[in-house]
């Protein structure tokens, strides 16, 4: 960072001060809007950022070390824990993120570089602000943009930027005040005393806060009530683009539910299995009202090997029938997929891998040496579990008095609930007995009473307004997250203990072998659906979303005779929707075997267009740089290999190489103003016997016969003399 | 001889009296050449007199000199007729502006009634009396001295009446070495005495006749054209310089051109004598005065920010 001479420290203190605020606004909205956190750590960043311009006591390499590990200690914080082991994780990420960018993946950068990239740019932003500060001594084009974004957000999205632009418009307006003083001393070359800044200070902050206070209290009109339809359109695309869970996909952070979704059909696994089936990555069981939290403070994990039985909370069939599903990982998540009933993770070559089960979500993670890891292709066995109708019959409410309190956590529920969602709960369930019934009750409810299935009309809940409310009674819109938590909601209001379940659908078929099907599960797959707690039987997963397949798991032997019937009635639906589904298979896929997407992963990047980029700039760059020498040389062979010669064009020639030169002329110039600039520059008095040529041939016409072969000597001269 | 050497003998044969204002020599040759009149504004006692007279001596012309004052009536300048006994008839007595060269001194002095009368003689180069025109001589020439210091009891020149002046020059205060220079010349004998003419009046109306042979190229008169349009167009301009300011301007350039020796004017010379021929022809608003921006000041300005064309294809 290079020290300003010319500016006291002091004054530059309170300008930085100034942009910091400046700066600030617009962080805040940055943060709100997209879900980016850690504020205040940000912010210091920003603030040390501004501080090292200020400090010129040690070597400039000292202040860039600085902030080189504080960026370093940032990512680390935030993405390690400050666990030193985590380093080579983070490493990892950061290498796969480069791949990710070079390969125009944007989706796959992990949130690590992100941050990384996002503090290279804010350190960027503050020196680009320090080089208006010190050295143009203008800071309207920042403060213009700074105006430009929170109007821009104040129209498009939910953030209310009304104060904040108040706000910078004072600060604005200072700052460039303050500048312009700075900039009259030193165009005058005055020297800046107190007294100075005072006398011209004063007046400039009264006249700031007195038009400001005149601003604010002034009547203003109403803004316009509609919008007009294409400012509507960029509202609806920012929104979308802004929330923070715009894309569809499996995202750890479920605190804030709503808003709506874009598809996207980036691959996320490949699954081969006998059967199509939902696999289960998580559960959640703290309801906020917004969404879904984790329980917060120490985990407890299991760990297993591989073939350990796996503990899991979800029962699995005999273990004489199980079935292989092999799953091979595009995306670099680190938690294994799980079929219903997995008993065990089959061995591989790599025995130093373990896992664990974190037992409050249930989710299984791979490690190495303790540490958490990406496991790319794993086999498992598995043995669906199916539940006897007569048993659930059976299932009493009764028995869920008697629940060990660990299932307390199952039945919470915030405060805030409306009553109408515990009401329309009791309303549909108060005709069944048994808990399964009730249940089931509830999972057909929304399919028959007008909701409707949209991933792209949904809203965020108001401030005050409850997630589960908004959909039972306001919108009645939403996808499989507003389903399956108004589900888990209704349920735990009856007292009937359930948990949010996230994971992915069963994905399409790719092509089916003998006995197992290839699926691909893509990021449109990522859902949530519900599981609750059948006393005597245990959880159950359910399905409330309306147009998915559900689950095939409930055998019913209270009427044997009609056994085979009904089954084949009730998979009747998901027959035909399988079809259709794979009727609908994109042909691509087809002409696009599995092989073909390993090798493209094994090829990595495509370097070429890269480095066809690179050599192109290379030498567009090689060009530029030597255009003095070429330009006039490929001028001059012009000129020789001309018979005859325009003198008005070998005279626009000859300006446009000194003009390449540094001599411009102006257009108030006459020719022999700007000879004898020319010649003071390049000396000798060729460009003046030129112009006395070329003045001959432009104002005299009685000189017409004026000759190449006079000007041509000058004008090879000059034309040299630029080359060099 | 040659014509340049001619008109180069004219001006150092005036600066052998008026040291250091060769460029006001120059100019008033130009003028001269070009048959305009110039007015001089200038305080008094730094030679304007003396260099109307030198110009007179070193041309072999008539010098004639009118001391403008409040009660000068049109016929002191222009002549009288008086009866005659003798001859039982009028006999018309000229005035002091029958003369080649006529110094008007202090020319917002008098009455308008008889500016007008000097100002139509120039125009006309005659002057009518008792209903009978009289042809003035030729070559006629007036240099006529404004004071711009004293306001009170003057009558300045209205506008249209400025109009009639080739260009106005401003003589300045000599710079001190010049100064040391005129003290020692005036020590012993006065210079003035010592001149004589370089050339016949003969010559001079030949040279006024080639200087309407110099050639003024559509490009330079675009040029000219484009100068007197900005200055009609400036925000601190009330009235801007005429067509006939124009016309001037060209007739300048064409006599400056043939003092410099060529066939032909360029932009050059058009831009070095713009400020002489136009900032006696602008009317500027009030505004003006306040933000203390001269005719002068504006004629420089649009100058700098008016495109020289230097290219055929430029022309309109």
């Amino acid at each position: 960072m290079r020290k300003s001479p010319t500016l006291h420290w002091a004054s530059l203190l309170i300008l930085y001060t100034l942009v910091f605020l400046m700066l600030y606004e617009w962080l805040g909205p940055i943060s709100e809007l997209t879900g980016t956190g850690h504020l205040p750590l940000i912010t210091t960043f920003v603030i040390l950022c501004f501080a090292t311009n200020l400090i010129t006591i040690w070597p400039a390499w000292c202040n860039t070390a600085l902030k080189v590990g504080f960026v370093a200690f940032i990512v680390f914080y935030i993405h390690g824990n400050l666990t030193p082991s985590e380093i080579p994780v983070i490493f990892n990420e950061f290498i796969t993120s480069v791949k990710a960018l070079l390969t125009l993946h944007i989706d796959n950068v992990t949130d690590s570089a992100r941050t990384f990239i996002f503090l290279v740019l804010l350190w960027m932003t503050i020196y680009l602000i320090h080089h208006w500060l010190t050295v143009r001594y203008s800071i309207f084009l920042f403060f213009f943009m700074t105006i430009f974004f929170l109007a821009s957000i104040d129209t498009f999205t939910e953030y209310d930027a009304t104060y904040p632009l108040i706000r910078v418009m004072c600060i604005g307006f200072f700052l460039v005040g303050m500048l312009f003083i700075e900039k009259v001393f030193v165009n005058h070359h005055m020297k800046p005393t107190l007294l100075r800044y005072i006398k011209l200070m004063v007046p400039l902050l009264l006249m700031i806060v007195v038009s400001s206070a005149f601003a604010y209290f002034m009547p203003k009109s109403e803004p316009a009530v509609d919008l007009p339809a294409p400012i509507e359109a960029i509202n609806d695309w920012v929104n979308k683009q802004l929330s923070p869970t715009g894309k569809i996909g499996y995202v750890e952070d479920d605190t804030r539910l709503g808003g709506s979704f874009e598809l996207d059909d980036t691959p996320v696994f490949d699954v081969w299995a006998k059967d199509a089936q939902y696999l289960r990555v998580d559960t959640k069981y703290v309801y906020t009202g917004k969404g879904w939290e984790r329980k917060k403070g120490d985990i407890y994990v299991r760990s297993f090997d591989y073939d350990d039985r796996v503990p899991l909370s979800i029962k699995s069939g005999p273990s004489d029938d199980t079935d292989i599903m092999k799953i091979n990982m595009h995306k670099q998540y680190q938690f294994l997929a799980q079929p219903y009933g997995l008993r065990k993770i089959e061995s591989n070559d790599k025995d130093t891998n373990r896992f664990y089960v974190e037992l409050d979500t249930e989710k299984i993670r791979p490690t190495v040496d303790e540490q958490r890891t990406t496991l790319t292709k794993y086999s498992m066995r598995y043995s669906p579990p199916t539940y006897k109708l007569s048993e659930l019959n059976k299932t009493s409410m009764h028995e869920l008095q008697n629940l060990d309190e660990d299932f307390d956590k199952y039945l919470q529920l915030p405060e805030s609930l409306p009553r109408r969602v515990r009401a329309l709960a009791r309303e549909i369930t108060k005709d069944e007995t048994s808990v399964y019934d009730k249940t089931t009750a509830i999972e057909s409810y929304f399919s028959v009473n007008g909701y409707r299935y949209s991933r792209s009309d949904v809203d965020y809940p108001e401030d005050n307004q409850d997630y589960v409310d908004q959909f039972l009674f306001d919108t009645k819109i939403g996808y499989c997250d507003n389903f399956s938590t108004a589900m888990v909601v209704m349920l735990r209001s009856q007292g009937i203990p359930a948990r949010w379940v996230k994971g992915f659908s069963e994905g399409d078929v790719v092509d089916t072998n003998n006995k197992t099907t290839h699926f691909e599960v893509t990021n449109n797959n990522a859902h949530s659906w519900v599981e609750a707690y059948m006393p005597g039987v245990g959880w159950m997963q359910f399905e409330p979303t309306i147009g998915f397949s559900g689950f095939n798991q409930v055998e019913d032997d209270t009427r044997p005779e009609n056994d085979t019937q009904l089954s084949a009635e009730e998979q009747a639906p998901e027959a035909e929707e399988e079809k259709e589904q794979q009727q609908e298979k994109p042909e691509p896929q087809q002409q696009e075997p599995q092989t073909d997407t390993s090798k493209a992963d094994e090829q990595g990047i495509t370097w070429w267009p890269w480095l066809v980029g690179f050599v192109v700039l290379v030498v567009a760059y090689g060009f530029w740089r030597t255009r003095k020498k070429w330009i006039p040389q490929y001028v001059k062979t012009r000129y020789a290999s001309k018979s005859t010669v325009s003198i008005e064009q070998a005279y626009n020639d000859l300006l446009k190489v000194l003009a390449m030169y540094g001599l411009k002329k102006a257009d108030s110039e006459t020719l022999q103003q700007f000879a004898k600039r020319v010649d003071e520059k390049l000396g000798e008095h060729h460009m003046k016997a030129f112009v006395a040529q070329y003045e001959r041939y432009i104002y005299d016409p009685s000189a017409k016969e004026v000759q190449w072969d006079k000007l041509k000597e000058s004008w090879q001269y000059l034309i040299n003399k630029v080359r060099g | 001889m040659d014509t340049q050497v001619k008109l180069q003998a004219i001006i150092d044969n005036i600066e052998k009296v008026m040291i250091g204002k060769r460029h006001i020599a120059e100019l008033s040759v130009v003028a001269l050449l070009g048959q305009g009149h110039v007015l001089l504004e200038d305080v008094p006692g730094v030679g304007k007199t003396m260099m109307v007279r030198s110009l007179a001596k070193s041309v072999g012309a008539t010098f004639k000199r009118i001391q403008f004052t409040p009660d000068l009536l049109p016929s002191d300048v222009l002549g009288v007729s008086i009866y005659n006994p003798k001859d039982m008839a009028f006999e018309f007595r000229p005035g002091p502006i029958m003369g080649n060269i006529v110094l008007a001194d202090e020319i917002n002095r008098t009455s308008p009634k008889t500016q007008a009368a000097l100002l139509e003689g120039m125009e006309e180069a005659a002057v009518t009396v008792d209903g009978e025109t009289i042809e003035i001589p030729k070559p006629f020439f007036v240099m006529a001295t404004q004071n711009p210091i004293e306001y009170e009891g003057t009558y300045p020149l209205p506008e249209a009446q400025l109009d009639r002046f080739l260009l106005k020059l401003k003589m300045g205060y000599p710079d001190i070495l010049d100064e040391i220079e005129v003290l020692r010349r005036a020590e012993s004998t006065k210079p003035i005495e010592t001149l004589t003419s370089v050339v016949s009046l003969e010559e001079l109306i030949h040279l006024q006749q080639q200087v309407k042979e110099i050639h003024v190229d559509d490009l330079v008169k675009q040029y000219i054209v484009t100068l007197a349009q900005a200055t009609r167009e400036h925000p601190y301009v009330y009235l801007g310089a005429s067509p006939r300011g124009s016309i001037a301007l060209m007739k300048a350039a064409q006599a400056y051109t043939l003092l410099k020796g060529r066939t032909f004017v360029t932009p050059d010379d058009i831009q070095y004598l713009a400020p002489f021929v136009f900032s006696h022809r602008l009317i500027l608003k009030p505004e003006a005065r306040y933000d203390n921006v001269s005719a002068e000041d504006i004629v420089g300005r649009i100058v700098l920010n008016t495109a020289v064309p230097t290219r055929k294809s430029e022309a309109l």
